[in-house]
């Protein structure tokens, strides 16, 4: 642990998010902590509205004001507190340079009325200043990085010519333009084929070999997660509630909804669908998040909130590398019980 | 065998494309379902898979006839649908095909109440109203699983997983034979996807339906189908019973998309494979066998002439040169 500690390139401590509504402050985010080291994949799973999104954009200092408030905490990024930086500094330093963030649906991300070249060359221009012909020739070399073909000639093209898998390279390829080391990928392959998801998936991975970089990957589906990253979180309702390696995430999930999660992914016609039939219970205010539609849960759920405990794993795997030291961690005073 | 409820004839539907140049006559063409034959017997889950822009959704669309086809036919109950009147398919056809779509946030509309958003096709089809469409509407949020005082609420209160709820419950109101799926959990979170499926396959059971099921997830495909159809750029290349074709796909198209999927098993990336290059276009779509441009096994002979069906075993046949009748 004392190694980790030292090394921590990335760290989440204490964030709480919360947005205005009409009836107060909702509280949408509560970390306790969260750490990515340098050239580590990190995935997060979750449904829609856990928050996924909120953190992402959190830590580019993106969320929107005057709604979204950050109530407490700090995101330390190589020793820096991100959350205490001006909006320029963001803007000049880490937003699209340091930091860079693939958003989730490439249909929409890219502006429709510049072409492909022109959007790549802002960014560029913005950042690094250069112009004319370097310009041209950094972004073909970018292209030619996201592995798209033809590049000369594609570089004129608007995003309407190009198909989703193609334009979510481009985005790709502006997210890497200077040199990112920090990579948020918002669930990348969403509304893509499955064919052309598995190339998006290899190239950001060979990416981030490369350039060593680290990502912290959103998704909704546990079994991408699973292959892309090496540990894994799941998010529920704004609050970690399991974290570990994502081999044993999965295979040795030990928070009852990490579990339901599991077991609600179809696998074959024999083998029939787990999910949680509702559950009628109260909200538990002062209590465990997944109280309401938890299992399992009892009253001590009810009236203190879980927080993160370590769980010895044994290595489920053989293919795990012996030298790290595996922490499984889950919020849930019933952890490792079956649902 | 008895008659089977859908019997589709080298069915062709070819979309025209408009010329770049100014005076250009030639005329192009989107081959988006490029003859295609197809049985459904009554009672069976059809999962149709393919990549977007094979013809799946334009298949669909033709069979519900939203679109006319161009060539060929379709055989509904012994009734060839794409040459009826206007009439006789509100009268004979649509009650008996119905569709879900892909999304719950478009396909509702925002400022009907739910008794309406269901209603519509009893009142069209059934002439009902007032408290006896209330109360079948009533019996048919119950048979989905909501609340009775949904009756009286608009779309945007209810959650993804609820509207596609009502959604399924509007397809169903008329009792139709058929139900055609267009991805109907692509949009929504895995936990309503797994209720979805439940549900989906308790109403089969229940009404004895027939779903044709449209989705590039899988998994999803897999746990719902009982034959399926993988098509390539307007043509069928392999289709069978489920558990054939997902434990021994024959195909290499079949074989590289199921490779693809990410799956729980699975440890790290270097077991997922990709399909290299893009679908070509289907306006002039490789001659011979049209996978043979992205085909890991590719032989000189399926650039030139196209592969027919073989059968590789009973009910299962795949089109594909490397297979010997």
């Amino acid at each position: 642990m004392t190694d980790q500690k030292k090394q921590s390139y990335f760290e989440i401590k204490d964030l709480s998010v919360g947005f205005r509504t009409f009836e107060g402050i909702k509280p949408v985010l509560n970390i306790e902590g969260l750490t990515i080291n340098r050239g580590e994949t990190y995935g997060l799973v979750g449904e829609s509205g856990a928050g996924k999104t909120v953190l992402a954009l959190t830590i580019l200092g993106l969320l929107p004001k005057p709604a979204g408030m950050i109530l407490n905490g700090s995101i330390l990024f190589d020793g820096v507190d991100l959350l205490k930086q001006t909006d320029k500094q963001m803007a000049e330093i880490y937003r699209g340079k340091r930091l860079a963030m693939i958003f989730q649906d490439p249909m929409s991300t890219l502006n429709p009325v510049f072409t492909v070249g022109q959007q790549i060359q802002r960014v560029i221009t913005r950042q690094e200043g250069l112009k004319g012909k370097i310009c041209l020739k950094r972004s073909l070399e970018l292209l030619d990085l996201v592995k798209l073909p033809d590049t000369s000639n594609l570089i004129d093209k608007y995003p309407h010519e190009l198909s989703g898998g193609q334009r979510q390279r481009i985005i790709i390829a502006i997210a890497l333009s200077c040199g990112a080391e920090f990579l948020i990928a918002d669930e990348p392959t969403r509304n893509l084929d499955v064919t052309i998801q598995a190339g998006i998936l290899k190239l950001i991975d060979e990416l981030q070999r490369d350039f060593k970089m680290s990502v912290l990957f959103i998704g909704n589906n546990v079994s991408l997660v699973n292959i892309f990253c090496k540990n894994a979180g799941i998010l529920y309702r704004g609050k970690l509630v399991e974290e570990g390696l994502s081999n044993c995430v999965v295979q040795n999930p030990l928070h009852p909804y990490t579990q339901t999660l599991i077991s609600a992914i179809p696998r074959s016609k024999s083998e029939k669908l787990k999910f949680s039939k509702t559950v009628i219970k109260p909200e538990a205010e002062n209590g465990c998040p997944y109280y309401s539609r938890c299992t399992i849960g009892k009253e001590d759920c009810f009236a203190h909130v879980p927080m993160l405990r370590e769980f010895p794993t044994g290595s489920p795997t053989e293919s795990l590398n012996t030298e790290t030291i595996s922490v499984q961690k889950a919020a849930c005073f019933y952890a490792g019980e079956t649902i | 065998m008895n008659q089977p409820l859908v019997k589709v004839e080298a069915l062709k539907k070819y979309f025209p494309v408009r010329s770049n140049r100014l005076f250009e006559t030639k005329k192009q063409w989107v081959k988006a379902v490029d003859g295609i034959d197809l049985m459904i017997q009554s009672g069976e889950t059809i999962g149709l898979v393919g990549e977007s822009g094979c013809g799946k959704t334009t298949l669909v669309n033709v069979l519900l006839r939203l679109e006319d086809s161009t060539e060929g036919s379709i055989f509904f109950d012994g009734l060839d649908i794409t040459r009826v009147s206007q009439k006789m398919l509100r009268d004979k056809v649509r009650k008996n095909i119905q569709i879900v779509f892909q999304d719950p946030f478009w396909s509702l509309n925002p400022r009907m109440l739910v008794r309406n958003v269901i209603g519509e096709p009893l009142s069209v089809h059934q002439k009902l109203s007032g408290l006896t469409l209330s109360e079948k509407v009533e019996n048919l949020l119950d048979m989905v699983g909501l609340p009775k005082d949904s009756l009286y609420k608009y779309p945007h209160e209810f959650s993804g997983g609820q509207r596609q709820r009502i959604a399924i419950a509007r397809a169903l109101a008329l009792e139709p034979k058929l139900v055609v799926l267009d991805e109907p959990t692509s949009s929504i979170d895995i936990l309503s996807q797994a209720q979805i499926l439940d549900l989906l396959q308790q109403l089969k059971e229940k009404l004895g339906l027939t779903y044709i099921l449209i989705s590039h997830d899988l998994s999803v495909v897999h746990y719902l189908s009982d034959r399926i159809i993988v098509m390539y750029l307007g043509k069928i290349v392999e289709q069978g019973p489920a558990e054939a074709i997902f434990s021994e796909p024959v195909h290499p198209y079949t074989q590289a998309l199921f490779n693809a999927i990410p799956s729980l098993s699975m440890r790290n990336l270097s077991e997922l494979r990709t399909i290299e290059g893009n679908v070509p276009s289907a306006i002039n779509p490789p001659t011979g066998c049209r996978f043979h441009t992205r085909c890991p096994r590719a032989m000189p002979v399926c650039s030139e002439i196209e592969p027919k069906a073989v059968f590789v075993d009973q009910d299962h046949q795949a089109a594909c040169h490397l297979l010997k009748p």
